[in-house]
């Protein structure tokens, strides 16, 4: 996480829909069926 | 103490970088009086699109040694968007002047535009001309042409012609933000320069790559969701310098010089080498009132 206060859109997660949700505003905590996927690290080819 | 910069007065030399500050969630987080006494002289967007654009899929950071590398992938709300919302919640803006002393000093709002081509470019420009808010209009050329797959920063003919073209759609200073990532960068502020623009802004984020480790059920892979990124912070400074240094002794348009700056003494350095005005980054996400400490640095450094 860069800023911490949404900002710098670094900590985005894909949500449903297309949408991405920064974690340090929108959660910490984030409803599980509303993400798009969760990885062990989401940047690796799938 | 106040300096001037494009026909803009500003309060002194120190600016966002465009992309590493958001006035209206720092609002969000810090209250009303970040809006009084805002961390810089002039307010420089983020990246605004024609269309609203979500950005890069996770992950989209990583801490590099000295530096980070980003994907964010340059969300907005597009044009209408920003127009409609953000613009109207931005005026009124003001900022102390380094000295202490009253009165608090207007901060003028820049806007940072990317298009993927001369279409996209002209609407958007032409746009931001309308509103008397704006008081510039960065563009954003580390954008690839979507024929040759080069940035259109990265090439000296096409970065003149486009420039050249848009120059004629407003009267509002231009200020084109150079690509690091060019053969001949000195050559890029020729060309802006040539053809019409008012100020180069260097340097952007050096294109950069981070692996993830392999794991049980991955190989080593890019770690990025956008694959590649752009690495800002410390480890810039030293590119930083050298970049601006040969820029300002080619163009006679002004230079915004920005890349790792942390302290006064950092932004002096670029200006020393020939930036009018110094823009912070990265170290904003470290400290959000990272500029005005680096403006009082740099004031009492010069007394």
């Amino acid at each position: 996480m860069a800023c911490g206060f949404g900002a710098c859109y670094g900590c985005a997660v894909g949500v449903r829909g297309g949408r991405y949700v920064r974690v340090c505003v929108d959660g910490p905590v984030l409803d599980a069926r509303e993400l798009e996927r969760v990885d062990e690290h989401a940047g690796a080819p799938a | 103490v106040s300096v001037e910069f494009c026909g803009l007065r500003l309060a002194h030399p120190i600016i966002n970088g465009s992309g590493t500050f958001d006035a209206l969630a720092a609002r969000g987080a810090f209250g009303e009086g970040l809006m009084a006494d805002f961390p810089f002289a002039a307010y420089v967007s983020k990246t605004i699109t024609l269309r609203p654009r979500a950005g890069n899929p996770a992950p989209r950071l990583w801490e590099a040694a000295a530096g980070m590398i980003n994907s964010i992938g340059l969300p907005n709300k597009g044009l209408e968007g920003y127009m409609s919302e953000d613009l109207p919640a931005l005026g009124g803006i003001t900022t102390s002047q380094p000295t202490g002393e009253p009165p608090l000093h207007e901060v003028p709002l820049i806007t940072n535009v990317m298009g993927s081509d001369l279409g996209e470019l002209s609407e958007l420009v032409e746009a931001c001309g309308e509103r008397p808010e704006i008081c510039a209009v960065e563009l954003n050329v580390s954008c690839p042409n979507v024929e040759t797959g080069l940035d259109i920063g990265a090439d000296p003919a096409q970065l003149r012609t486009v420039v050249g073209e848009l120059r004629a759609l407003t009267t509002k200073p231009l200020i084109v933000k150079l690509t690091p990532n060019a053969a001949d960068v000195p050559l890029c502020a020729q060309a802006a320069q040539d053809g019409g623009a008012d100020a180069v802004s260097l340097i952007n984020t050096l294109r950069a790559m981070a692996l993830a480790p392999a794991s049980a059920t991955h190989p080593a892979g890019p770690w990025l969701g956008g694959v590649t990124g752009g690495l800002s912070g410390p480890a810039l400074r030293s590119v930083a310098l050298a970049q601006v240094a040969a820029v300002a002794e080619r163009v006679e348009i002004g230079v915004i010089g920005m890349g790792g700056v942390q302290t006064g003494t950092h932004a002096r350095e670029l200006m020393d080498v020939g930036a009018q005005l110094v823009a912070v980054g990265t170290e904003s996400f470290r400290d959000p009132a990272a500029g005005g400490r680096i403006a009082r640095e740099l004031y009492a450094s010069e007394r």
